[in-house]
C-alpha cells in the first residue's frame, strides 16, 4: 500500500502567526485518516498548507511521493490532490454539470463515475451550482473533487451548515469512495462520532498540537482523549 | 436623421467591440485596463504600416493577409505581456494599483508612438473598397458593413468560445472565482494570460477597423476607449452583452445628440452628465454580472 501524503515536522501559519507546531502525519492509499479538534486547532491550516495554499514554515510534506515544495496548488490539483475547502467553492454562477466538467476536463468517464456516487444530484445536473441546497451543494463539492480522479482527497468540514442527518449519509460514501478508488483521504470534521465510524485512523489537534492520535477503533474506544482536545473538556 | 442612426449604430459597434474587451480582462482580473485603446492604436500604426510601406521607389502593400494577423499579433503580444508584467505581480495588492500600471502603460504607449509615428494625422487605407449599398432608403459605405460584419462574426466567435468549449469553461470559472478554479486544477495564470492576449488582439481589429473613418494620430483611439470605459460602466463591468448593448446605445446616442444639438460640443457634455446620473441612480451598471 503506497503513501500518498506523509507530513513530517510541519509548522504551518500565516505569516508570522504560528498555527500548527511539529504535526506527522501519513495517509496510505485507500485510508481514510480523520483530522479533529476544536475551532482554531489548525485544522484547516494543515489542509491548505498541504494543498499548496499556505507556505509551510517548516517541516516536509511529501504528496505523492514528491515533496510540495513551491508546486502551486493548480499543479498539486492536476498530480492528483483534491481539496474540497471550508465553504465548498463551487463556481455558484455554472451548472452542476459545468462544475464537475471542469474538473474532469477531457476525461468525461470519470464525471460520470463521480456523478455515479451521488444519485440524488441527477435531476439537479442542469442546475446552477448557487440555487442547490446545502447538501447538494456538498454532493457537488464532493463529485467535483472525484471528478480530477484523485489519489488524495482532502475534505474540509463538510458538515458545515448541513443537517447531521445529511452528513451521516454522506461519511459512509466517502467511504466507499476510499475503497473504491484506493483514494486516500484527509477528513476534516466536527461530528466526531461520525467521523470515526468511517475513518481508518485519527488524530486530534489543539492549538496547534496533537493530542491524541490512533486507529479510529482506539480513540471509539478511549472518548476522553478525544475530549481532552476540546478545551479541555472531561467526560 | 434615419442616417444618423445609422452612423450612430457603427460608430456605437465600435464602443460595443472596445467594452467587450475591456470586460473580457475586468473579468478575470478585476483591472480595467486603461492601455486598452493604445494598444489598438500601436497595432494599428503597425497595420497600414505594413499595408503602405514605402520603399525608394513605391509604396508595397503586403496585403491584409499579412497586416492583420502581426497587428493582431502584436496586440495578443502586449496584452500578454500586460498580464505577466502588471497584473499577475499585483494580483494580492489593491485592485488600483494594476489600474494605475495600465495607465501608466497607457502613456508609455503614446510616447513611443509619438517618438515612432508623430503626433500628426497619418494616412490610412480603405480596408475594402466599392458603392457600398442602399438600406431602408439610408446609405451603407463598405467599410460600416465591414465594422457590421466582423463585429458580428467576433461577437458570434467569443459567445461561442465561452458557451461551449472547455476554455470557455475555464474562462468562466476564472472569473467567478480564482481561488475555486486552481483548486480544481485550472491553470489560473495561463487563463489569464490567454484572456488579456485574446483582449489584446481584439483591441487591435477594433482599431484598424474604425481608423479609416477617423483621424488616426497617437491618440485616436484614446477618445474612443474613454466612451467604450463608459460603456463597460455602463453593462456593469462584468456583463459582454450588456458592454456591449450599452456601447451601441452610447454611438446612436452621440450621434443623435450631436445632430439635435445647437451648440457644438455640447455632445460630450450631454453624455458625461447622462452617464454620471446613471451611475449615481444604478452604481452597479445597468447589467446584472453574468458569466
Amino acid at each position: 500500500m503506497s503513501r500518498v501524503l506523509d507530513i513530517r515536522g510541519l509548522d504551518a501559519g500565516y505569516g508570522h502567526l504560528q498555527v500548527v507546531r511539529q504535526l506527522s502525519l501519513h495517509v496510505d492509499e485507500g485510508e481514510i485518516v480523520a483530522l479533529l479538534g476544536p475551532n482554531g486547532a489548525g485544522k484547516t491550516t494543515t489542509l491548505l498548507t498541504v494543498s499548496g495554499l499556505l507556505a509551510p514554515l517548516a517541516g516536509e510534506i511529501d504528496v505523492l511521493g514528491a515533496p510540495v515544495g513551491s508546486r502551486s496548488p493548480q499543479a498539486l490539483a492536476r498530480a492528483g490532490c483534491a481539496h474540497v475547502p471550508e465553504g465548498r467553492a463551487l463556481f455558484g454562477g455554472l451548472t452542476a454539470r459545468q462544475n464537475v466538467a471542469l474538473a474532469a476536463g477531457r476525461d468525461r468517464p470519470a464525471a460520470t463515475q463521480a456523478l455515479a456516487y451521488f444519485p440524488d444530484l441527477e435531476p439537479h445536473l442542469g442546475r446552477r451550482a448557487g440555487l442547490l441546497s446545502g447538501g447538494q451543494q456538498q454532493m457537488l463539492a464532493l463529485a467535483r473533487a472525484l471528478a480530477s480522479r484523485p489519489k488524495l482527497l482532502l475534505v474540509d468540514e463538510m458538515s458545515l451548515g448541513l443537517a447531521p442527518i445529511i452528513v451521516e449519509n454522506l461519511l459512509p460514501i466517502l467511504r466507499r469512495i476510499a475503497d473504491d478508488t484506493g483514494c486516500g483521504v484527509v477528513l476534516v470534521e466536527q461530528h466526531v462520532h461520525l467521523a470515526l465510524e468511517v475513518a481508518d485512523r485519527a488524530c486530534v489537534l489543539a492549538h496547534g498540537d496533537v493530542v491524541a492520535a490512533g486507529t479510529a477503533a482506539e480513540l471509539r474506544q478511549q472518548p476522553e482523549l478525544v475530549a481532552s482536545g476540546y478545551l479541555g473538556a472531561e467526560i | 436623421m434615419g442616417a444618423v442612426v445609422v452612423n450612430g449604430v457603427f460608430v456605437g459597434l465600435i464602443y460595443g467591440l472596445l467594452a467587450v474587451g475591456l470586460v473580457v480582462v475586468y473579468r478575470v482580473s478585476r483591472i480595467v485596463n486603461f492601455a486598452y485603446g493604445e494598444t489598438g492604436m500601436l497595432c494599428a500604426f503597425v497595420f497600414f504600416g505594413i499595408r503602405l510601406h514605402p520603399t525608394a521607389t513605391r509604396l508595397v502593400d503586403h496585403g491584409i493577409l499579412v497586416a492583420l494577423p502581426a497587428a493582431m499579433l502584436l496586440g495578443a503580444g502586449i496584452g500578454a505581456a500586460m498580464e505577466r508584467i502588471i497584473a499577475r505581480p499585483l494580483r494580492t495588492n489593491p485592485v488600483l494599483n494594476g489600474m494605475v500600471g495600465t495607465i501608466a502603460t497607457s502613456l508609455l504607449f503614446i510616447t513611443l508612438g509619438i517618438d515612432l509615428w508623430g503626433p500628426d494625422v497619418h494616412v490610412t487605407k480603405p480596408l475594402v473598397q466599392g458603392e457600398g449599398i442602399t438600406l431602408l432608403g439610408l446609405v451603407v459605405s463598405p467599410q460600416q458593413l465591414l465594422i457590421g460584419a466582423c463585429t458580428v462574426a467576433i461577437l458570434v466567435a467569443l459567445g461561442t468560445t465561452y458557451r461551449f468549449t472547455s476554455f470557455g469553461l475555464r474562462l468562466r470559472a476564472t472569473a467567478i472565482d480564482p481561488y475555486a478554479a486552481s483548486l480544481s486544477g485550472i491553470n489560473t495564470d495561463a487563463t489569464a494570460m490567454g484572456t488579456w492576449a485574446l483582449a489584446g488582439a481584439l483591441s487591435a481589429v477594433s482599431a484598424i477597423l474604425i481608423a479609416p473613418l477617423v483621424a488616426m494620430n497617437v491618440v485616436f483611439m484614446t477618445f474612443l476607449a474613454l466612451r467604450s470605459f463608459a460603456a463597460a460602466l455602463l453593462g456593469g463591468l462584468t456583463s459582454l452583452v450588456g458592454a456591449f448593448c450599452a456601447g451601441l446605445l452610447l454611438g446612436v446616442a452621440e450621434g443623435v445628440i450631436t445632430f439635435k444639438s445647437p451648440v457644438a460640443g455640447m455632445t460630450d457634455a450631454v453624455v458625461a452628465v447622462g452617464i454620471l446620473v446613471l451611475l449615481v441612480v444604478r452604481p452597479g451598471g445597468l447589467v446584472r454580472a453574468s458569466y
